[in-house]
């Protein structure tokens, strides 16, 4: 039966980070500001908060609440790119400093490269120095179109 | 000739609308989204054409709401709230079915379980866990055939014998709702995140033998999460089930806007960098058998 207590806690779980008392960031203003003023937006992308690495990794079973805000605020980027074209420079650099920045997990690195792809396509632009990293690169094009 | 037309009806019913078995611990709040996920599931139309990944890791060749809802009920069926089995005492609360049963692949483990003592890990944040594959892999590990008793949402007493890994004990987590606040716990992205969720442990109900369970392997150095049980070793573990299901249900998902979107790319983007492979993606599909072990 030791084998049995040994075994109750297999490793077949999903786990969370715990979240911390929610600050009231989750922006419908942001949201607002990013769509209606382009001046506006370019201060809002460049404080987009990129997800901590460490929390990230401490919580590394599964799908953090940081991972949902920062994706939502990607969004947000796109959406405020496409209704402002003068906001693709500062977004775009924005998105390059996400892709090269090692301190930040492949997940996060290959969002920000996905939509440097999007918007190379969508404005038919080409944009230089994007990293060469094979599986950087296979994920981010493999979500690109989505 | 009236009551065999209500059970006919009955039994179709049953038949279409598969249903959980809830623990009467799990509360109200949790067990409505849960159906309402399903519900959303079963309503959504696949109008767009499935990634050749996707129908290899579902083993179809072709995805729809029905499919999907098969797969789901053929490999989870009981839901369980999270302090059930927090304090849970295998001598106690395990009993024995039978002291022999005839365990397929009887003296073939996954290696991921040898040697390990799983039980001293940290248990934090957990949204759902299979633990069926867990408890039959125990009764497998001392040859005898384990049972457990559940009450039911009626309170009414449920014996399940743990025969296969497909028994599908699925227990709730202290993070099931992700952080979502009350409002947002319907939100779309929550929804399919909890929907991707439980198909990742339904994978882990899957697999024989060495590959029973699907478990995850330790990430490599280099890896964001190098030296933690968080990868996968295979193309179609339960990382490639999440993070494919994600893909074709962003891709199908009408409501989903820019925002939901992004969130979902990020969850297949983390997901898909959990799976650590190299070379053809086919020659890293794990073999699964159509009735799990047995």
């Amino acid at each position: 039966m030791k084998n049995l207590v040994v075994l109750l806690g297999l490793v077949l779980t999903i786990l969370v980070f715990t979240p911390k008392s929610k600050e009231e960031v989750r922006a419908n203003e942001s949201e607002e500001q990013l769509s209606s003023s382009s001046e506006t937006s370019k201060k809002q992308i460049t404080n987009i908060k990129v997800p901590d690495r460490n929390s990230i990794l401490n919580n590394h079973h599964y799908f953090s609440e940081e991972y949902v805000d920062f994706a939502r605020e990607i969004g947000k980027l796109k959406k405020a790119i496409i209704n402002h074209p003068e906001n693709l420079t500062s977004g775009i650099e924005f998105l390059k400093d996400c892709t090269h920045d090692n301190d930040l997990t492949l997940a996060v690195r290959s969002l920000c490269l996905s939509n440097i792809y999007y918007f190379e396509k969508r404005f038919n632009i080409n944009i230089s120095h994007i990293p060469k990293n094979k599986r950087l690169e296979e994920l981010a094009r493999l979500v690109s179109d989505l | 000739m009236k009551w065999i037309l209500v059970l006919f009806l009955f039994s179709f019913k049953s038949f279409a609308n598969p249903e959980f078995i809830y623990s009467y611990k799990v509360n109200k709040s949790k067990k409505e989204a849960i159906q309402k996920d399903m519900e959303w599931l079963k309503r959504l139309k696949f109008t767009k054409p499935q990634d050749p990944k996707t129908l290899m890791i579902f083993e179809t060749d072709k995805m729809d709401s029905s499919f999907l809802m098969k797969w789901l009920f053929d490999r989870v069926q009981y839901i369980f709230d999270r302090e059930e089995f927090s304090e849970f005492d295998l001598n106690r609360d395990l009993e024995v079915e039978s002291p022999v049963f005839d365990y397929p692949y009887p003296d073939i483990f996954p290696s991921e379980i040898l040697g390990n003592n799983y039980l001293a890990r940290g248990r934090n944040g957990i949204l759902m866990t299979n633990v069926g594959t867990g408890l039959y892999l125990s009764g497998k590990m001392e040859k005898v055939l384990l049972a457990l008793e559940m009450k039911d949402d009626q309170k009414n007493k449920k014996r399940i014998i743990l025969r296969s890994p497909r028994v599908g004990l699925i227990r709730l987590g202290d993070n099931f709702w992700m952080g979502a606040r009350r409002r947002e716990r319907d939100y779309i992205d929550y929804r399919i995140l909890r929907i991707s969720t439980l198909f990742h442990e339904a994978r882990h109900s899957d697999g024989h033998g060495e590959s029973l369970g699907f478990l995850h392997s330790i990430c490599p150095e280099g890896h964001d999460f190098s030296g933690e049980r968080a990868c996968d070793r295979s193309t179609n573990g339960p990382y490639s089930v999440d993070a494919y299901l994600a893909y074709e249900l962003s891709w199908n998902c009408k409501e989903c806007d820019e925002e939901v979107k992004e969130v979902l790319k990020l969850k297949i983007l983390d997901s898909l960098s959990r799976v650590i492979v190299d070379g053809d993606f086919e020659d890293h599909l794990l073999p699964t058998e159509p009735e799990g072990e047995r």
